[in-house]
């Protein structure tokens, strides 16, 4: 995440440079992201004003702007600390992507908190 | 003996390393500003930012320091020449010293101050925190997006700065003229316009464009070239300004030394 952007703009930012498509345009869809799963209020604002539950929410977004078709996330436990249930991201995350393949790496020790995912 | 011998000779192949390094970036970096493909909207969006930052939020100070300078610096100049009977050479010499060296140094030295000081340590700070790392993972060309933006706004800036410099500092020196010549603007204005030449406007603009460029080119290497630790930001950017500093009076002598030829 770059610290000198705000959200919308770190989002914005991999279409800017890859598809070169105007700055409004680009940011017009990080908004439509973040509003499909509520977190639109964070659009505006910088890295250390967010919770780590949403600059995570926030790096999917910016990985599913990507062209490539597959997501790994690392050991989300360790990214976020507070976090005990994984049900609610992965419905997020089915929320956001409809194309891309989305690979979670974790160590067994977390594999319960997957129990309730069929697939991702 | 043989040690020592050694030792100078590894310090100087890694000095010699370093500095190809150094001017390998250089000459990478000039290469992107010729790029078209250098230029997206993300990258545009940095260059109007820095632009905005660099030059324009300068203004307000650089306005009271050039008419302060102007009227001080141009009446003793106007002192000088009177006293050694210069009078019917004061627009050539104040345009020369106006023009040629003071504004376009003066200007690098208050950008050096402002700007390149923040350029070092966001660089810096970003190389710290991994997102210059996160950049790369995207494919984003650290030079096109991050370095070509910072660059042209240090040449545009220092460039427009010195040009606005020198005509404010140019029209600041008639407030002394006219108390203690007691010339009046129409003389004052002939006098400056029969001492500029088109080589004149030529050296401020080679000099701000070469002044621009190591004043951004210089802190963002010495950011990039920070260790991963926050304790390295400081001594970064302190290593960047002694170079920098260097640099631009390197860029003053050399400059001097090919107008007297």
């Amino acid at each position: 995440m770059l610290s000198n952007l705000d959200m919308k703009e770190n989002i914005a930012l991999i279409k800017e440079v890859h598809k070169n498509i105007s700055r409004d345009l680009a940011e017009k869809e990080a908004i439509e992201m973040l509003t499909k799963i509520n977190l639109e209020d964070i659009a505006n604002k910088r890295q250390n004003q967010c919770k780590k539950i949403e600059i995570f929410y926030v790096m999917i977004i910016r990985a599913l702007m990507c062209d490539s078709n597959t997501i790994f996330i690392k050991s989300p436990f360790l990214l976020i600390d507070t976090l005990t249930n994984f049900d609610d991201i992965a419905k997020n995350i089915s929320i956001l992507n409809k194309h891309k393949g989305i690979i979670i790496l974790d160590t067994y020790s977390n594999q319960l908190h997957y129990r309730n995912i069929d697939a991702v | 003996m043989l040690k020592f011998i050694e030792n100078l000779g590894d310090k100087t192949i890694n000095s010699l390393k370093a500095y190809w390094a150094a001017v390998d970036f250089t000459i990478e970096c000039i290469i992107h500003i010729f790029l078209p493909r250098s230029y997206n909207a993300a990258m545009l969006m940095v260059l109007i930012k820095q632009i905005y930052f660099t030059a324009i939020g300068i203004i307000p100070i650089f306005l009271t320091m050039s008419v302060i300078f102007g009227t001080i610096i141009i009446g003793v100049v106007i002192s000088l020449a009177t006293n050694y009977n210069l009078e019917d050479k004061i627009g050539s010499i104040i345009v020369t010293f106006v023009v040629d060296e003071f504004a376009p140094f003066f200007t690098a030295l208050l950008i050096s101050l402002r700007s390149s000081t923040a350029v070092n340590t966001e660089i810096a700070v970003m190389k710290v925190n991994k997102e210059l790392n996160t950049l790369k993972e995207y494919k984003i060309d650290l030079i096109d997006y991050l370095f070509v933006p910072r660059i042209i706004s240090g040449i545009v800036s220092v460039t427009s700065l010195s040009l606005l410099f020198a005509m404010i500092m140019l029209a600041s020196g008639f407030i002394f003229v006219f108390f203690y010549m007691g010339m009046d603007l129409f003389s004052y204005k002939m006098l400056l316009l029969n001492a500029i030449e088109i080589k004149d406007l030529l050296v401020l603009i080679f000099k701000g464009v070469a002044f621009g460029f190591v004043t951004m080119i210089i802190p963002i290497y010495s950011g990039l070239k920070a260790f991963d630790s926050y304790t390295a930001i400081p001594i970064s950017v302190l290593n960047g300004m002694v170079k920098l500093f260097i640099s631009l009076f390197v860029i003053e002598v050399l400059s001097l030394l090919i107008q007297s030829v």
